[in-house]
């Protein structure tokens, strides 16, 4: 059956079992869905009314919504959801995520909705329907629970609180996150299971074997989560590669948990039991057998709330297969829920993944930045040492190269080598001779007559602290200035200096101090510092002249090698080999996570540098704060998708609450239906007429009580067969059987007009009966679909109507044949033939004639009234001429109106065309009134006669429909006219006026009756105007082709 | 009797009345040999149309029902037949459903005082001539339309 079904693409076919299926194919717009379910709500009431079971299936085939306006667009889904609510069942693909959200309302449990893979399953279910059941295990909302709990608790304790979990049980090891989130799914599922909604175990089902498997391989993932921060406290093979296992097997489970194969249920306690057996072997191996079970591998140690968590999930999985047929088992899935969970789930483990990539990273970078920094610094130091050795020995060949170096000397070449620049940190650069106690005069002497520096010379240098050494470390020159007055010292005084004088000299090479503790001068303070010495020797003459020293502080010599390399983030600590500390630089605190020692060799000794710097050091800012940016990009990103998720959650609410009310809508709208139909049958009981409602073909579709009464059939002798095989209909009068294209049902049928008919129909008992029918065409928009037939046994009416007939023919018969011999006897008298009359005699004779006349006239008038209301008058319609009418009517009447002396005039329209009407008839209508016209005239009157084309303004008068030709008759008259009191009943029966009762005996009553009675069984209209004492003028208005009816009632 | 009747009409009274152009048409004589058979089983109305017919110097023999009448056809002629349609034994319409299977049969007048309207198209169907309605039509107009037949 081809339905309108909105657009072209779209069908709906209702098949022989009650299914009706829907395919959407192509765009859709909120118009093509409303017709549809408009079509639909039709069928289906359709449906519902006839006692069958409605099954709507909707099948999908590339749907899509088409409306380039949004809110017809939404309009369009919101009629497909209640479409979809409409419906018991779903086949094919649903790949609108519109249609996956509504899903989820549909599978609500109690919404009798179904999913059916192919159109084949749905028959095949249909044949097989089991009403579902919808208990709600209590065990799965139980041990889902658990298993979450377990779940969160498992997640909280490995990122937060490992340590005090830790510290309540010992052995207890941090769980693999990747295998508690693929636990949350497993506990997830069981809740799936308890609403009944099992499809979704599939997807809990596949996140289990995932994250299981994932927990097992040795993913770079999983390196990163749990891999540095926790091999520190524990080896980082902790993983139970039991427990992925464990969740495999679990996410199998799932997987399977909706099919019904005989194996499946083996197999859900093949997995329980391996799933239980390792679980108990994990616990018993925390609790009793740690050491035993893991000597046996390191990989069997498990976490012991995961070993829990897998014990229930066993015995879960236990439960679930015991109750396996319990619930829906044709869950719907909410893919889109399930989406956002993935989705929030990868962006979880991808931000701690990528956060913790970039700390390592940021890790890696910084400690290789210090660890160059920490060589850089060495080298300078090590640079800058062999530096100054590298000066000292200059100096050696500057005082080597002549036999007397005087003051001025030594100053030029000092100031030539600008060492203050290239040697920062350094104090001063002086030059000790080693003079011995005999030389000691001639050396005084020699430096107080050096006048290179001074004119005049040196008059005060003279020894001081001098000691009784046999060799003396006279101080001779020195670059600082203001040390001048140090000129002249006895070093040996000095204790340490001899010493390390002594060693350079017996080296005969550069010599380093410890720390010395410098003299203070005019201008500097006594401050730490150490010196390098390189002796003078000429080997020519096997003499030591002296030693060159150059003297560093700590506090100038540090800060100026390192400042010069912008030092940051680092804090250094120098030390000597003894442990004292000659420097510390510390320009960072905090936790400084990167460390390291140097040593330094510095000539003979070595210095030991101690380095320090937070685990950012050498980054730069953004490299710093990229695993932070990373972190809270992540979750910012999380909470975008959760809100995304919460709108659509809220729309799918809303769209939900408008499917329940669509919902109760559409169940109100069938008990609407049902209610009416079972009125409907109740009225249709109750009518004591016959009635057959057949459809477009002709089929009964249904009769009711009285028309199986009349016809002896049963309802289902009738109902789906075609009336023409069924019911004989015979002509009342010939009977002849009448085919079937002039049968009234087949001509309603065709020509789409309602009919009333007498005919009869013929009894299952092969009884003929007369009836009196009503055949109307059902028309849905512009359409027949089938006629509703009313008929009523007339066998009665019939009978009546023969004996009312009868009645006045015998009556006609038996008042006439008097009447007749009257009537005859008396024109032969009359007429002389019985011997000439007297006066008087012929007098008499011609009253008693024409009184007989009258009473026949009487009683004609009498039959005619009768056959008029018995419907019985003739009806032959042929083309009169009225004119000619009217003026043989005037000819009857030339006595009266000569005798009277009436004035008659006519006003004719020439040559019109003639009415097409029973002859008989309409001379009836002219007779009656121009006969009263002159009966009721007096003397000397006048009647006035009009016959013309009727005007448009006469014919809405009226009351008649203008678009047909209409007579227009008028016969006017100044007679007595008509009481104004009694105008009313004019037209009755047997009444006749007061005024003219009184003058006049002559009329019946039955003439003004009959005119009525006449005109409008053709289809006209009479009325007229009356003045008493003045004139009536009586109009009539008659379609020039008159209706032609088997009868006039 | 009445061939005496119709002789002795006058040539006045053959004026009065409205035939008296037809008469002269036809020769100025009357036809002694017209016959006509009466079926009418109301004894006044047979009378009256006896009388009548007498008294226009027409021979009329009367009988009360159809049966009579064929009985009397087989045996004798008649030029016209007034038949009554509704009579005992057997009535008009079977007398006209018998006259069409006869060869040489008289001209018929039905007289009936039903004046249905059906029953007029009917006797008119089966042969007869003409349709009266008894009460309606005076005995001039028969006699009349006799005289033509």
């Amino acid at each position: 059956m081809a339905l309108n079904a909105g657009n072209t693409g779209n069908t709906v076919t209702v098949e022989d079992n009650d299914l009706i299926f829907v395919t959407l194919r192509g765009p859709q717009s909120g118009e093509t869905i409303k017709t549809l379910r408009e079509t639909l709500t039709r069928e289906g009431a359709l449906l519902h009314a006839q006692g069958r079971k409605v099954r709507i299936l909707i099948d999908v085939v590339a749907l899509k919504f088409a409306d380039a306006n949004s809110s017809s667009r939404i309009e369009g889904r919101k009629l497909l959801a209640e479409l979809l609510f409409d419906a018991m069942g779903i086949v094919g693909s649903t790949q609108l995520l519109t249609l996956a959200m509504y899903l989820t309302r549909i599978a609500r449990p109690g919404l009798n909705v179904r999913y059916f893979k192919h159109r084949s399953d749905a028959r095949a279910w249909l044949r097989n329907e089991k009403k579902p059941k919808t208990a709600r295990p209590i065990s799965g909302i139980v041990f889902g629970v658990a298993i979450i709990i377990i779940g969160v608790l498992a997640l909280l304790g490995w990122q937060f609180s490992n340590a005090y979990l830790r510290g309540f049980l010992p052995n207890l090891r941090p769980m693999n996150p990747v295998a508690a989130v693929g636990l949350l799914a497993v506990g997830y599922g069981f809740i799936c299971y308890w609403r009944g909604t099992l499809g979704q175990l599939r997807i809990t089902g596949a996140c289990g074997v995932v994250l299981g498997v994932a927990a097992l391989l040795p993913l770079h993932i999983n390196y990163l989560l749990y891999g540095d921060r926790l091999t520190k406290i524990g080896p980082h093979t902790h993983i139970a590669q039991s427990a992925a296992i464990c969740l495999v097997l679990m996410g199998i489970v799932g997987l399977i948990a909706r099919r019904r194969d005989r194996w499946v249920r083996p197999a859900e306690y093949a997995a329980a039991g391996v799933i239980g057996v390792l679980a108990l072997v994990n616990i018993f191996g925390q609790l009793y057998a740690h050491d035993f079970i893991y000597s046996l591998s390191n990989n069997f140690v498990m976490a012991l709330n995961l070993a829990v968590a897998f014990a229930i999930a066993a015995a879960g999985i236990v439960v679930l297969a015991l109750n396996r047929d319990v619930g829906n088992v044709l869950g719907r899935v909410t893919r889109i829920g399930w989406l956002f969970f993935a989705a929030l789930l990868f962006i979880q483990i991808a931000t701690y993944g990528m956060w913790n990539e970039a700390i390592i990273r940021n890790e890696n970078a910084s400690q290789q930045a210090f660890t160059k920094q920490a060589g850089d610094l060495a080298d300078i130091v090590k640079e800058q040492i062999r530096g100054y050795s590298e000066v000292l020995y200059g100096f050696r060949g500057f005082f080597l190269s002549s036999t007397y170096v005087s003051q001025g000397d030594f100053n030029t070449y000092y100031k030539s080598l600008d060492l203050a620049t290239n040697l920062p940190g350094l104090r001063s650069m002086s030059f000790i001779s080693a003079v011995k106690t005999k030389d000691l005069p001639a050396f005084v002497r020699l430096r107080q007559q050096d006048n290179t520096l001074y004119p005049g010379g040196n008059p005060t240098f003279a020894i001081h602290s001098q000691t009784s050494a046999p060799l003396h470390y006279i101080a001779t020159y020195s670059s600082d200035p203001n040390s001048q007055s140090s000129l002249g010292l006895d070093v040996t005084s000095i204790p340490g200096r001899t010493d390390v004088y002594n060693s350079a000299i017996a080296l005969n090479s550069s010599f380093a101090s410890d720390t010395v503790t410098f003299l203070k001068t005019a201008t500097t303070p006594a401050e730490k510092g150490f010196f390098i010495t390189i002796p003078v020797r000429s080997e020519a003459e096997q003499n030591n002249l002296g030693v060159v020293n150059v003297s560093f502080n700590y506090a100038t010599f540090f800060p100026t090698l390192f400042n010069q390399r912008g030092l940051q983030n680092l804090n250094v600590v120098v030390k000597e080999d003894d442990g004292g500390t000659i420097y510390q630089f510390k320009n960072t605190h905090g936790d400084l996570t990167l460390a390291t020692t140097l040593t330094v060799p510095i000539v003979n000794n070595n210095w030991h540098m101690y380095l320090q710097a937070p685990n950012n050091f050498g980054l730069s800012k953004t490299q710093t704060y990229l695993p932070l940016i990373i972190l809270v990009s992540g979750q910012v990103l999380s909470v975008l998708f959760l809100a995304i998720f919460l709108v659509q959650l809220r729309g799918r609410r809303q769209a939900l609450e408008l499917a329940d009310s669509a919902t109760i809508d559409l169940q109100s709208e069938r008990n609407n239906v049902l209610e009416q139909h079972e009125k409907d049958e109740a009225i249709l009981g109750g009518i004591g007429e016959g009635l057959i409602v057949f459809n477009r073909h002709g089929n009964v579709e249904r009769v009711n009580a009285a028309a199986q009464r009349f016809l002896g059939y049963d309802e289902t002798e009738l109902v789906g067969k075609n009336f023409s095989n069924v019911l004989v209909a015979t002509n009342s009068e010939t009977g002849h059987e009448i085919p079937r294209a002039k049968r009234p049902a087949a001509q309603a049928l065709e020509g789409h007009k309602a009919i009333a008919t007498k005919m009869s129909y013929t009894r299952k008992n092969g009884q003929r009966f007369p009836v009196d029918l009503n055949v109307a065409p059902v028309s849905l928009g512009g359409k027949v679909i089938g006629a509703i037939e009313v008929f009523r046994d007339i066998t009665h009416e019939y009978e009546l109507d023969k004996a009312k007939s009868e009645f006045v023919s015998l009556a006609s018969h038996q008042l006439r044949t008097p009447l007749s011999a009257i009537n005859w006897y008396a024109e032969m008298l009359v007429n002389g033939d019985a011997g000439k009359l007297k006066k008087e005699q012929a007098e008499y004779l011609r009253e008693i004639y024409e009184g007989n006349q009258r009473m026949v006239e009487l009683v004609n008038s009498l039959l005619d009234v009768s056959r008029l209301e018995l419907g019985r008058m003739a009806n032959q319609p042929v083309p009169t001429d009225m004119s000619e009418v009217v003026e043989s009517i005037e000819k009857e009447l030339t006595t009266a109106i000569v005798g009277k002396k009436l004035a008659f005039s006519k006003y004719i329209t020439p040559h019109m065309a003639p009415v097409i009407g029973d002859s008989k008839q309409l001379r009836m209508i002219v007779q009656n009134l121009l006969s009263n016209a002159t009966k009721y005239t007096p003397v000397k009157g006048s009647v006035k006669v009009v016959l013309r084309r009727a005007t448009v303004k006469e014919v809405l008068h009226a009351g008649l429909p203008h678009e047909r030709p209409y007579l227009f008759f008028s016969v006017q008259d100044n007679g007595y006219g008509i009481p104004e009191e009694q105008a009313v009943h004019i037209f009755e029966k047997l009444f006749r006026a007061n005024n003219v009762r009184k003058l006049d005996v002559e009329g019946t009553g039955l003439g003004l009756y009959i005119v009525k009675k006449v005109v409008e069984s053709m289809g006209g209209r009479v009325w007229f105007d009356s003045v008493e004492n003045i004139g009536t003028t009586f109009y009539v208005v008659l379609p020039f082709k008159t209706t032609k009816q088997k009868g006039i009632t | 009797m009445s061939y005496c009747r119709s002789k002795l009409l006058s040539k006045k009274e053959l004026h009065d009345g409205p035939w008296y152009n037809d008469v002269e048409i036809t020769g100025g004589y009357m036809t002694a040999t017209k016959r006509v058979l009466i079926v009418e089983d109301e004894r006044p109305l047979s009378h009256a149309l006896e009388l009548k017919l007498a008294h226009e110097g027409i021979d009329s023999t009367v009988v009360p029902n159809g049966q009579e009448a064929l009985d009397l056809l087989a045996k004798q002629h008649f030029d016209v037949m007034l038949l009554d349609m509704m009579m005992p034994v057997m009535d008009g319409f079977q007398v006209l459903e018998h006259l069409q299977k006869m060869s040489s049969i008289p001209t018929v007048f039905a007289l009936s005082n039903l004046s249905v309207h059906d029953d007029q198209e009917r006797v008119l169907a089966m042969g007869a001539k003409k349709y009266f309605i008894k009460s309606d039509t005076p005995l001039s107009l028969i006699v009349e339309e006799i005289k033509k037949a």
